[in-house]
């Protein structure tokens, strides 16, 4: 890791200092952010390769790849790996590198606390993966890990599984605690709430419900680890004890969707003004429906549960609550689109990422309805059709998005360019492969495949299907590879990328790629959501280049 | 809506196994509701979508012109707020129209009580049964007449499941330690299957569910062979 990033070109300012040590020590939230992306796609790498596994005992009926026993254990780890070992720490990883860049601060506002929630997130994944090592074997009871089940399960490693997660909340709450402060304190001159970037306003809401939600879990898993080990019945059948858990589980799980959608829906409305050279359609409505989505994202946790026998009026709550959250999501969906529209599009990998991005979550939120609509969700729950619709959600919603991250922040963080023709060749194998891989899981689940089975019967056409969707899946797994292959090549051959290579508009532009260790040795005062934008054209007005043309002109024929 | 959704839901990739009675096709119309209203909106956003990121991309050759630089529009985003509103409200509407059917057995129904474990569901006949406490012949193998109401109390005795035959009706969770209640009612005779859809240990994979539908004079002599044992 270390001699990787150092044949990058350091910026003049300050030298950093190097060898392993220094990155053991460091408490910079570059480095920091560094650390937690490879350490979050490495988690991803494994997470994929459970999947993979998976994906090979389903190729045909009644197969045997793995047994049973493997089989609940890979499911299991595989959902727990790219929740909280991926897709949430991710966004961490993007917000640590770049919250301080965009709001032109010099660090976190407590850069020893952020070192802590890096390490204390590398040794909650370790522990979680000890429990391969011991006799027992790893956790087997989902990643939803419901009582009685969860409390029967023999061995200690829904034990580990509990106090990995236990680990992993300290890190991703402190974390949170870490980028509310730095977010609300921090800011550039001039940089009002109004004017914050998109990516930046994603992580203060992201960190929010972290810190709102994170509580219950940690609250309802101990009270599962005290029922396992110390003879509690917090979770006893004759007390509810069963429908206790899922109501707390999902008070904190279902908000967590948010929590890992929303720092990507972030990173698309960075994204899509860059590379349509317009401004973000309508910055305040996007802002708004982030946060109303944070907060309706609270109120229907109930829509997993509608299969265990709710009365009707609560039903029929959980469904309008949650397609209330269809409206800030169109919202977002349209002003995205919007900006698109009339755009001068600039046709680079980080747009190409960010445009599937919207594909496929168009599709992931429509399935949702589906699911929301109480009588329908009683023959789809627990179907391949919620795998489906989880999966084009979290790819969709984190998984692309953090790709279309890396393309577009890899300059800034390495100082080099990626490759456009891998990156491209890498997009179009990671949307089809991800397609073919989960678009016919909606009808295996339609043919009555429930989730979670290791075998199931050569009836209908589940075999075909299931045999589709493997295939996809190792398309879907080459193009991923393709992606770090790109990443390898392009951190020692990528071309230089310079301070701004995409003419983008936000603060963490401003500095050298990679930025030196203070980051901004001067920050510009803030006048809008685009303060790069705002100095490109001061600076073409003063260097001659065209006339001064105020900000929103239409038809302006400004070269920039 | 209907008329709509009944277009893309020809393929059987798309559409629910075959309904075989009235909660299974209330299900199927809300659903077939939601497929038309949904693909609408796919087919609408879909297509907007693709059409801007292909019509307005610079190609080679292009000038370098900066676009007309549009900060939004609060017309056309109340608009596209407000619109979704409208198509979620009449879903809603549709669907709760329709919840009746799904959800509540009429009262004359018999009674059927499940019992689920690891990893088996067995049954016991009740009330308007014609074979009150008595087991089918084959424990694992639920027999009941074509064209009567059916309802289901589901009691688990270890861990979570969950009784589910797609063509018939509803999913209902097995919880310890509460009675669930679901219901079917067949249009046809013949022999329906499913299995546990709640992940409930090595075997949930195995824990499958026959339900055998008779005609009401096979139904008549079956309970009396019941009885008489």
């Amino acid at each position: 890791m270390a001699t990787e990033a150092h044949t990058a070109p350091h910026a003049a300012s300050a030298r950093p200092a190097t060898g392993a040590w220094s990155w053991v020590t460091t408490v910079d939230h570059k480095r920091i952010g560094i650390m937690y992306l490879y350490t979050t796609f490495f988690f991803f790498a494994v997470g994929g390769l459970m999947a993979l596994a998976i994906r090979l005992q389903l190729e045909h009926a009644n197969n045997q790849v793995v047994s049973a026993e493997s089989y609940d254990r890979l499911f299991t780890m595989h959902g727990t790996t790219m929740i909280f070992l991926f897709v949430v720490p991710v966004m961490a990883a993007f917000g640590n590198y770049l919250v301080p860049l965009q709001i032109g601060a010099r660090d976190m506002a407590f850069p020893r606390l952020n070192a802590a929630s890096f390490w204390l997130l590398l040794f909650g994944g370790m522990v979680m993966y000890s429990s391969f090592l011991w006799g027992g074997g790893a956790a087997d009871a989902g990643w939803t890990a419901y009582p009685p089940l969860s409390v029967l399960s023999p061995g200690h490693g829904l034990d580990l599984w509990i106090v990995g997660l236990h680990i992993l909340g300290i890190s991703s709450l402190i974390g949170a605690i870490n980028f509310i402060c730095t977010i609300h304190n921090m800011r550039a001159p001039g940089m009002r709430l109004t004017r914050m970037p998109l990516f930046t306003w994603a992580i203060d809401v992201y960190s929010i419900m972290i810190v709102i939600a994170g509580p219950v879990l940690a609250g309802a898993l101990t009270m599962l680890l005290m029922d396992r080990n110390y003879g509690t019945s917090f979770y006893q059948p004759a007390t509810h004890g069963p429908i206790l858990y899922q109501h707390l589980f999902w008070f904190y799980s279902h908000p967590v969707v948010y929590v890992m959608a929303l720092p990507g829906f972030g990173m698309i409305s960075e994204i899509v003004p860059v590379f349509s050279r317009k401004p973000l359609f309508g910055y305040k409505a996007l802002v708004y429906s982030i946060v109303a989505i944070a907060f309706l994202g609270f109120l229907v946790w109930g829509h997993h549960m509608f299969a265990v026998g709710f009365s009707t009026p609560l039903q029929i709550w959980f469904m309008i609550a949650s397609m209330a959250i269809g409206v800030p999501t169109g919202v977002k969906i349209f002003n995205w689109i919007a900006t698109l529209w009339r755009g001068s599009i600039v046709t680079a990998s980080p747009l190409y990422f960010s445009v599937g991005f919207i594909s496929i979550f168009v599709i992931g939120g429509i399935t949702g309805i589906f699911l929301a609509v109480f009588p329908v969700d009683w023959q789809l729950t627990d179907t391949y059709f919620v795998v489906a619709h989880m999966h084009y959600v979290l790819v969709g919603g984190a998984v692309f998005a953090a790709f279309a991250g890396i393309y577009y922040w890899f300059p800034k963080i390495t100082g080099r360019m990626l490759s456009e023709g891998l990156g491209k060749a890498s997009f179009w194998l990671i949307l089809i492969g991800f397609h073919v891989t989960f678009l016919i899981q909606h009808s295996i689940g339609l043919d009555g495949m429930p989730r979670r089975v290791y075998e199931y019967p050569d009836v209908g056409h589940l075999e075909l299907y299931n045999l589709i969707s493997t295939v996809g899946s190792f398309v879907l797994g080459l193009g991923v590879l393709l992606t770090v292959i790109n990443v390898a090549r392009s951190l020692k051959r990528g071309t230089l990328a310079g301070g701004d290579p995409w003419k983008a508009n936000t603060l963490e532009w401003f500095t050298t790629s990679p930025p030196p260790v203070n980051n901004f040795d001067v920050v510009p005062r803030i006048r809008s959501v685009e303060p790069m934008k705002d100095i490109r054209r001061q600076v073409a007005r003063e260097s001659g280049f065209g006339d001064a043309a105020p900000a929103p002109v239409a038809e302006s024929a400004i070269r920039t | 809506m209907l008329a709509f959704g009944a277009a893309p839901a020809a393929a059987d990739t798309a559409t629910f196994q075959h309904p075989a009675g009235p909660a299974s096709h209330a299900m199927d119309d809300v659903y077939r509701a939601v497929l038309g209203v949904t693909m609408t909106i796919f087919v609408l956003v879909g297509g907007w979508l693709l059409y801007s990121a292909l019509r307005f991309r610079v190609k080679r050759g292009d000038p370098d012109i900066e676009p007309p630089q549009v900060h939004g529009s609060t017309r056309l985003e109340l608009g596209w707020t407000l619109a979704p509103v409208l198509v979620l409200v009449a879903l809603s509407a549709y669907t709760l129209a329709n919840v009746g059917t799904v959800k509540d057995a009429p009262g004359n129904a018999m009674v059927v009580n499940v019992k689920a474990q690891q990893f088996s569901f067995t049954y016991l006949y009740g009330a308007n049964s014609g074979a009150s406490g008595k087991a089918p012949s084959t424990p694992s193998r639920l027999v009941v007449p074509v064209h009567t109401p059916v309802k289901l109390y589901v009691r688990s005795i270890d861990v979570n499941h969950d009784w589910w035959v797609p063509a018939l009706g509803p999913k209902i969770d097995a919880i310890p330690g509460q009675t669930n209640t679901d219901w079917f009612e067949a249009d046809e005779t013949g022999t329906f299957t499913g299995q546990c859809a709640e992940f409930c240990g090595l075997g949930h994979a195995t824990m499958t569910i026959t339900v055998k539908v008779v005609s009401k004079a096979d139904w008549n002599a079956y309970t009396a062979k019941l009885q008489r044992t």
